[in-house]
């Protein structure tokens, strides 16, 4: 499963029940659509950390990179430190 | 038949009903009430049954009208309730001020309270209904709504008042189509008021049929969609609309008459201007302003005051007061703004929460998704789960349309709500949204089919 979908799969199964991972656009706006809010976005930070093992406490955050599925998907592959991390 | 009853309180005006007739209804009940003080009706509208309650009520006695769907213990808490009144009054002098008449308020903005009404603002406002509608012995209403509902008075009291005819559909068989179909097409009704459940029922029922003998259609009790009130104007092609804006305590207060044209057209109806006798004013952070004679554009709480108010709520035996203002006006917990000679309803006070510091009104929410026209009905919630809040939204499938998915609902949602009240989690009902007793949408049920879930 390629990394975006994942995010989608967890997004989906944990913020937003009532739609499916491929209903979901690369580029849709999480936060004005409801389905994450300020609350869930650290939620979401926290399953990227242990998900790819990303030191989110020592790097630099931009909240705007995490709107959206491509925007969270470019952060994990420019953070994760996991076997796949290139 | 006659009901022109003699009060035994001859200082009383009474209520007097002309030889109008009931159909549909059923009369299931044994008991004889002749000459108690007070009596507690749980049935379907019939003739017998409001013959003998303005008998009743024209006796100086209590008559109350719960749900027919309220279950024993409800009724055993109001039976006490009224029992007790009617005892208290019987050994004061308050019975020789005339009957009461006791509906329960609908209970979705807080625990139901039994509402009192006296016989001669009830008689006031039945003159003012017969009067502004023209109801004569022709008219044929179809009431769709329970007569514990306020709206009955309207399309049931008033009706019989001036001799007419009442079609009592049955509430529980409001989502058959053959049963409702059959009711439009048998009784060929020229009156129909509706709320918005029951609008919605109608729609769904008639599909593309057009009932050009409908004079008057009164929408009442909440906010229509303009794609369900155009359909609305196909359904009854000759008819007049009005918007009609009150609350159980103070009954109807504030009416907007429009053009099938205007009603299908307009993308928020005003919700009136007073009702005859009725005095309505906005309070803006403390500055009283009555409508009307206001010129400047403002923001505020609708206060009102009827000729027809409730007295109180029924509580531990006597009347307990309205909660009045100092200037003896009813707060309506409602936001209004009034601009350009217009008065619109904004949402209630009492629905506004607070989302992550940010004030959301949950109506407002509930307004939008319905303006999408990718639903048919829509219920807001917020839930408060430790450190998080959400906001739930349950809605129905669109009259004459399919089910839409969360997504496409979110998208059309969220270009008209701020990120901060965008609802969280969306739940969709292929079917109606079960109903409270007086056919508003029952969000204890709701909440509870989606923890189910």
């Amino acid at each position: 499963m390629s990394t975006i979908h994942e995010v989608k799969q967890y997004i989906v199964e944990t913020f937003a029940t009532d739609i499916t991972a491929d209903q979901l656009p690369d580029d849709v706006d999480l936060l004005t659509t409801g389905i994450l809010t300020s609350v869930t976005t650290v939620q979401l930070l926290g399953w990227c950390a242990r998900t790819y093992k990303i030191p989110i406490n020592t790097i630099p955050i931009n909240p705007d990179e995490l709107k959206t599925p491509e925007g969270i998907t470019g952060f994990i592959a420019a953070n994760r430190t996991d076997a796949l991390a290139s | 038949m006659s009901m022109t009853v003699t009060s035994v309180h001859t200082a009383v005006t009474g209520l007097s009903l002309e030889p109008g007739t009931i159909v549909e209804g059923e009369d299931e009940r044994k008991d004889d009430i002749t000459g108690r003080e007070y009596g507690i009706y749980r049935a379907a509208k019939n003739r017998h049954l409001i013959d003998e309650c303005v008998s009743l009520l024209n006796r100086g006695g209590v008559a109350a009208l719960v749900p027919t769907s309220a279950s024993a213990a409800y009724v055993e808490t109001i039976a006490e309730q009224v029992e007790q009144f009617a005892r208290t009054r019987s050994t004061s002098t308050n019975a020789s001020e005339g009957g009461v008449l006791a509906l329960p308020t609908s209970g979705s903005t807080g625990a139901p309270k039994l509402v009192a009404l006296p016989v001669t603002g009830l008689a006031h406002f039945l003159n003012w209904g017969s009067e502004y509608f023209g109801f004569e012995d022709a008219t044929v209403s179809l009431s769709l709504s329970p007569w514990n509902f306020d709206v009955s008075l309207l399309d049931t009291w008033a009706v019989l008042v001036a001799g007419g005819t009442v079609v009592a559909a049955e509430a529980a068989r409001l989502h058959d189509a053959a049963y409702l179909t059959r009711m439009l097409d048998e009784y060929r009704p020229t009156f129909v008021q509706v709320v918005p459940s029951t609008l919605d029922a109608l729609l769904n029922a008639a599909r593309d049929a057009e009932y050009p003998s409908v004079h008057d259609v009164v929408l009442t009790g909440g906010v229509v969609a303009q794609p369900l009130r155009a359909a609305a104007t196909r359904l009854f092609p000759t008819a007049t609309f009005h918007n009609v804006y009150g609350a159980t305590e103070v009954n109807d207060c504030l009416i907007e008459t429009l053009s099938a044209e205007q009603f299908a057209a307009a993308e928020t109806l005003p919700i009136g201007k007073p009702i005859s006798g009725c005095e309505v004013y906005l309070d803006a952070d403390g500055d009283l302003a009555r409508l009307h004679a206001a010129e400047e554009a403002m923001d505020g709480e609708l206060l009102v005051r009827t000729p027809w108010m409730a007295l109180g709520y029924i509580a531990e035996g006597t009347i307990a007061p309205l909660p009045l203002t100092g200037e003896g006006l009813y707060p309506m917990k409602d936001e209004a703004s009034w601009s350009s000679g217009h008065l619109m309803y904004q949402g209630r006070r009492d629905r506004m929460v607070k989302v992550r510091g940010q004030r959301v009104n949950l109506e407002e929410i509930e307004h939008c998704a319905r303006r999408t026209a990718l639903v048919g009905m829509a219920c807001a919630w917020l839930e408060n789960s430790g450190s998080d809040e959400k906001l739930h939204l349950a809605y129905t499938v669109p009259d004459h349309g399919r089910l839409v998915n969360g997504f496409q609902l979110r998208m059309a949602m969220s270009a008209h709500l701020p990120a901060f009240a965008m609802p969280n989690q969306l739940h969709a009902f292929d079917g109606p949204f079960p109903l409270n007793g007086n056919g508003k949408p029952d969000l204890p049920t709701i909440k509870s089919h989606v923890e189910s879930e």
